[in-house]
């Protein structure tokens, strides 16, 4: 009898250990994690506009690699895959809704700059892009040289702009920011303007022209610049929730989890390193 | 927003380049002058057109009116814009500016002056017919002055209004002052409050001023014509 009781008591604490270790990954989460669990939902912003990586159907559906990565966080902090609640977000808005804390992250092909650093916290890099440019295949630009009395279309907020009129200074021709350059609120607006013929090139990264390209356009091959690190954003004073994040995702860079993802969704990048 | 507004290195990245708001400023000051003269000029002329005697310029008027009137501003922009190359008119963003702020507002204006003819007294105008007045004569020296007063305050509004909406061209990537704020506040390094808070501040420069002016011109007039009716009222005591 006693020793059954023993054993009795072995088992309960053999089980109690059991589920401590079951439901330690909880236990061991940050609070701002932690946090975000409670709540039910994971909350992320991500484009709805770019194809690949993260584009909304018209039944409001998203799909991409970053729609597909933000459904394996949540999976990895105990959420459903169903769990997260996407919003719509452009390069003007992303930072802003993080930091009124409308979102808890952004997949939203968010360039990592050291500027942006010291404002967000950035995990390492998911994808790397270059910068490239969209033309009409009869609008005879095929260089950087061709561009000097051009209108290039770029999004308002995003780091393309500076990063071409650096990289064709480099190449010797001069562009300014009032002659050359055009900010638009969006990328559509940008192909818009593009088929209008209101600008003649239309200055992104790689993997999101991709998705404008028509039979009418083609991608410059020589005019690749720039390379683009994406990283998964959070707040600031979301230290937590970043290292969760960080964790996560070199661990699927290693293991090859996110070449997957990547060729899943069909975007090879245009740029290796 | 707020901690940046209230931090100074903020301030100091801005300010560095705050030629290039002064530009963009600029680009807004030039749009909003010529699309209020272009609006003030239609307005002017579709207004009176809507009070003729003729159906064919009030028809005109009526039409110009309604087609602005009931599509939102954007879409009109984006018609000079995206649509208009397609038939070979080619438009910068500041020309899109100019024209389609200055037809939207025009159409409201054209109404602003219709309603202020039509509420000068009927008899004004046959008095003045009955003196040899021709249509446009009438319309300069008899009907038009007085209605300045009566339609001032709607008038101003428009005004006003045309040069928050010259905000529209931001859409299209004209280099104004609300298309600047939005891209500089969002690239580089991300600094948001002060650019919008001085956007603000010079939106409200531009606009308060004339708001102010239209306010006291009213008042001025209708003091003159309070000083004209004391006058008035003498002068018929003398007399009887």
């Amino acid at each position: 009898m006693k020793r059954l009781h023993r054993m009795g008591a072995l088992l309960l604490s053999a089980l109690a250990i059991l589920a401590i270790s079951t439901s330690a990954p909880a236990a061991n989460l940050p609070d701002d994690v932690q946090a975000i669990v409670k709540r039910g939902e994971l909350r992320v912003g991500v484009k709805s506009d770019v194809p690949g990586f993260s584009m909304q159907d018209l039944s409001g559906n998203y799909a991409g690699l970053e729609v597909d990565l933000a459904k394996k966080l949540a999976e990895a902090m105990g959420l459903k895959a169903d769990d997260v609640v996407f919003t719509a977000v452009t390069a003007k808005t992303r930072g802003q809704l993080l930091d009124t804390g409308d979102i808890d992250m952004v997949l939203a092909t968010f360039t990592i700059t050291e500027e942006r650093k010291q404002i967000w916290n950035f995990s390492s890099s998911y994808y790397t892009d270059a910068v490239s440019l969209l033309v009409k295949k009869n609008s005879g630009i095929s260089g950087y040289a061709d561009l000097t009395n051009k209108r290039i279309g770029v999004a308002e907020g995003s780091t393309s702009k500076d990063a071409l009129i650096k990289a064709a200074k480099e190449n010797g021709v001069t562009l300014t920011d009032t002659d050359n350059i055009q900010t638009f609120p969006d990328y559509p607006s940008i192909k818009a303007a593009l088929d209008a013929g209101q600008v003649q090139a239309f200055c992104v990264d790689g993997s999101i022209l991709s998705g404008y390209l028509d039979p009418s356009t083609e991608i410059l091959s020589t005019v690749r610049f720039a390379p683009q690190e994406y990283g998964v954003t959070t707040k600031l004073s979301n230290k937590g929730l970043a290292s969760f994040v960080e964790e996560k995702i070199t661990g699927w860079l290693s293991d090859g989890t996110i070449d997957k993802i990547i060729s899943a969704n069909g975007v090879t990048p245009s740029f290796k390193k | 927003m707020i901690e940046q507004i209230l931090s100074p290195e903020c301030w100091l990245v801005f300010l560095a380049d705050w030629t290039l708001f002064l530009q963009a400023f600029g680009v807004t000051v030039m749009v909003s002058i010529a699309a209020l003269a272009l609006a003030l000029a239609l307005g002017v002329v579709f207004g009176v057109m809507s009070t003729s005697h003729y159906r064919l310029p009030r028809s005109v008027a009526r039409a110009y009116v309604e087609a602005i009137q009931n599509t939102p501003l954007v879409l009109q922009a984006y018609v000079f814009y995206l649509a208009l190359p397609y038939v070979g008119v080619m438009m910068g963003q500041v020309s899109v500016g100019i024209f389609a702020v200055g037809i939207y507002h025009g159409a409201y204006i054209a109404e602003v002056v219709r309603a202020g003819i039509q509420s000068i007294p009927r008899g004004q105008a046959e008095a003045a017919a009955s003196q040899g007045f021709t249509y446009v004569q009438t319309m300069r020296w008899v009907i038009l002055p007085q209605t300045v007063k009566i339609i001032l305050p709607p008038l101003v509004n428009q005004m006003v209004n045309l040069i928050k909406n010259t905000s529209v061209i931001a859409l299209i990537g004209g280099t104004d002052l609300m298309n600047r704020t939005n891209d500089w506040a969002t690239s580089g390094a991300s600094i948001y409050g002060p650019p919008f808070l001085v956007c603000g501040v010079l939106y409200f420069l531009l606009c308060f001023p004339l708001s102010t002016w239209g306010r006291r011109y009213e008042e001025r007039l209708k003091k003159k014509d309070h000083h004209a009716e004391q006058e008035l009222k003498k002068l018929e005591e003398e007399l009887s």
